[in-house]
């Protein structure tokens, strides 16, 4: 213990590098865990956007685009599939629940998904947390829509207000259905998920907006209904973009996924949303990769900081070595000293790093969330953190190694003859 | 320990840092317990040498030194380390303190570092016992200080506190009055002295100042560089 007493006194007695030391390798741990959280919200948030859906089912085409364009609305939709089917694969008895989505309207950017009501009670963006309610609810009405935090945010949208639909997905659209406004009925809680950046209408509303269209044009001026005769009419949807499914029994995934892919009466593409997500998050690792090799290289670089640092004394330190080992401290009591000097540097550093970072997400979070629609989680300390802490400790410790090295072949050869 | 054998008894050490010539050539070196011995010489001719081999700091190269009665070399060096911290209190020329310590952890160093020492105190704290010793050498109301708020004079009195602290039976002072003036110097060593009368403590003390002899009761002096030195020859009685 007087090593650590001594090693202690020593760096108070240098206090400016000392703290400028703990402070490099305390910044290079927190960037280091930040990354990480990062990488694993990231990644929650990527592989979360969906759960619970077993099964997300579209016309034939490429499993991939179906993906991005049902649960990240990325892309435009490709073909639809007909809601005759949509009906088959609910009434199938191996299927909990269906939700039928239509794409291919937005809002000032958002995209509009027309669903079901259903959509609100099963679908789910991270594991067992459903959609719920910050503001209104859901309605039956044709012309209403429940709004994601985002938009609610952004738009600075409330409840009771009104919104036009455009149609396209641009940003800025060509053609907007401004006399067909939709009341707010609902705003979604945050998700980190694209449900945020969603607006939901009724399926029927995506109908009715298009009601007096043929063959994808607007109508003429004197063929257009009015929206208070729509709003009275009762509209059938003859087309659907995707199908989320539940199963019954995790076990008929697979079964059901083969059933729909080889459906005769319309070509389909069935995809399992989890393994597609994991894989696909696989193919894009490398960047995550890179980021924490970039964030390990931080934490080498502040380690080495540690090790000049220590090293640096050891000149203007060799009296007192000498004058320990007159005293009687063995070269290894020399050699444990420096040991336990670059311990206690790396510990306190690593350990105020792990405090930052608490203190950073704490701090950060809200903001994070709001502006990426990335969760971090705040758990105390999670158990790759408290490895982290440690392979930065013992890394330290065996970088401290090579200057107690240094100072053990000095305190053999000064013998006592340093002097001032 | 051995109470009957001699503090110091060198046989036949033949010293050297590297092969071309010996720094120490000595047949026969014997110092009684509770002598106080004075070395002397020029420059370089050898005292700090003779001193870190009796201190078991530098390895005796296979000559006999007996350290009141052990062989120094039939130790490994981490015995010598502490043999020494046990058996002898080291001053040193510039005191070499030890900066961010304060005075009494200074004084009481030692008793950490070697914990024979610390036996040899008994039910004693080290920090009462280094009280006790602090007030013999009048440095008491030092004890909380740092080693820059001090005097040269308190500084080396802290020096000399730290090296007797534990009552080590040999006390090896490395021209310790260096940075004094004459009249402290006088000063300093009569209380070195007297403290390590209280100990019965044996004193190697070197200087190459002649007029500090007197205080001593032996004087040995190793004589020109280059030169074998023939220190029985010498020897003073
Ligand atoms: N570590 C070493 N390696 C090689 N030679 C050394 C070493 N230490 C001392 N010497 C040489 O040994 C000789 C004696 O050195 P030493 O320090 O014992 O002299 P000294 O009598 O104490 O001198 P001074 O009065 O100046 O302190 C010197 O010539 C010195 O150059
Ligand atoms: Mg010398």
């Amino acid at each position: 213990m007087i090593i650590f007493k001594l090693a202690m006194k020593s760096m108070v007695s240098r206090r400016l590098v000392t703290t400028l030391t703990v402070l490099s390798i305390a910044l290079s741990t927190t960037l280091l865990l930040i990354v990480e959280r990062v990488r694993v919200g990231a990644r929650a948030s990527f592989v979360g956007a969906i759960s619970q859906t077993d099964l997300i089912i579209g016309s034939r085409g490429g499993s991939l685009p179906l993906l991005l364009n049902s649960v990240f609305h990325i892309g435009s939709p490709a073909t639809n599939m007909k809601y005759s089917t949509f009906k088959q694969i609910q009434a199938d008895s191996k299927t909990a629940w269906a939700v039928p989505i239509v794409m291919g309207d937005s809002h000032r950017g958002y995209r509009v998904v027309g669903t079901s009501q259903d959509f609100f009670s099963h679908f789910q963006a991270r594991r067992s947390q459903k959609l719920t309610f910050a503001l209104g609810n859901v309605s039956d009405q044709t012309f209403t829509a429940v709004i994601g935090s985002n938009v609610a945010a952004r738009l600075k949208y409330k409840v009771g207000g009104f919104l036009a639909l455009s149609h396209g997905i641009g940003e800025v659209s060509f053609h907007s259905h401004e006399d067909r406004p939709f009341l707010i009925t609902g705003i979604l809680e945050p998700t980190g998920s694209p449900v945020d950046r969603s607006i939901y209408i009724p399926l029927a509303g995506t109908e009715a907006i298009h009601a007096d269209w043929h063959d994808g044009a607007p109508p003429r001026r004197e063929d257009a209904i009015s929206a208070q005769d729509l709003a009275g009419r009762t509209f059938e949807v003859d087309e659907i973009s995707a199908v989320f499914v539940g199963v019954k029994s995790k076990g008929d995934i697979l079964n059901l996924q083969r059933q729909w892919s080889s459906f005769r009466d319309e070509p389909l593409t069935a995809v399992i949303p989890g393994v597609a997500l994991d894989e696909l998050w696989e193919g894009l690792g490398y960047g995550e990769e890179a980021l924490r090799l970039v964030a390990v290289f931080v934490v080498l670089v502040g380690l080495t900081g540690m090790l000049v640092s220590v090293y640096n004394s050891l000149s203007e330190r060799r009296r007192e070595m000498a004058i320990l080992r007159s005293l009687g401290a063995t070269p290894s009591v020399i050699f444990g000293l420096l040991l336990a000097e670059a311990a206690l540097l790396v510990g306190g550093g690593a350990a105020f790093g792990l405090l930052l970072t608490r203190v950073f997400l704490t701090v950060l979070q809200p903001m994070i969330v709001n502006q990426f629609g990335l969760y971090l989680t705040l758990d105390s300390f999670t158990s790759v953190e408290l490895i982290y802490f440690s392979l930065i400790l013992v890394s330290g410790v065996l970088l401290g190694a090579v200057p107690a090295w240094r100072a053990y072949r000095n305190s053999l050869s000064d013998g006592l003859v340093i002097r001032l | 320990m051995d109470r009957e054998s001699p503090a110091v008894l060198i046989n036949a050490l033949r010293f050297s840092y590297s092969k071309e010539r010996a720094i120490l050539d000595i047949p026969k070196l014997t110092i009684e317990r509770g002598e106080r011995v004075f070395v002397h010489g020029p420059s370089g001719c050898g005292k700090t040498t003779l001193l870190g081999i009796i201190a078991g700091i530098l390895d005796p190269q296979g000559s006999q030194v007996l350290i009141h009665g052990s062989d120094l070399a039939k130790m490994r060096p981490r015995q010598r380390d502490v043999f020494r911290g046990s058996q002898i209190g080291y001053i040193f020329q510039m005191f070499n303190l030890i900066p961010y310590l304060n005075v009494l952890d200074n004084i009481t160093l030692p008793c950490f570092v070697s914990p024979a020492r610390r036996d040899r105190l008994g039910s004693t704290s080290p920090i009462k016992a280094a009280g006790e010793i602090a007030s013999k050498l009048d440095i008491q109301h030092l004890l909380n200080k740092m080693i820059s708020e001090l005097s040269v004079g308190e500084q080396q009195r802290v020096a000399a506190a730290r090296a007797l602290l534990g009552a080590p039976a040999l006390l090896i002072a490395d021209e310790p009055t260096s940075a004094l003036d004459g009249n402290h110097r006088d000063e300093f060593i009569s209380l070195l002295n007297s403290v390590a009368d209280e100990s019965q403590a044996t004193v190697l003390f070197v200087s190459h100042d002649l007029s500090l002899s007197r205080h001593f009761g032996r004087q040995i002096s190793l004589p020109g560089l280059n030169v074998v030195n023939m220190i029985s020859a010498e020897v003073s009685l």
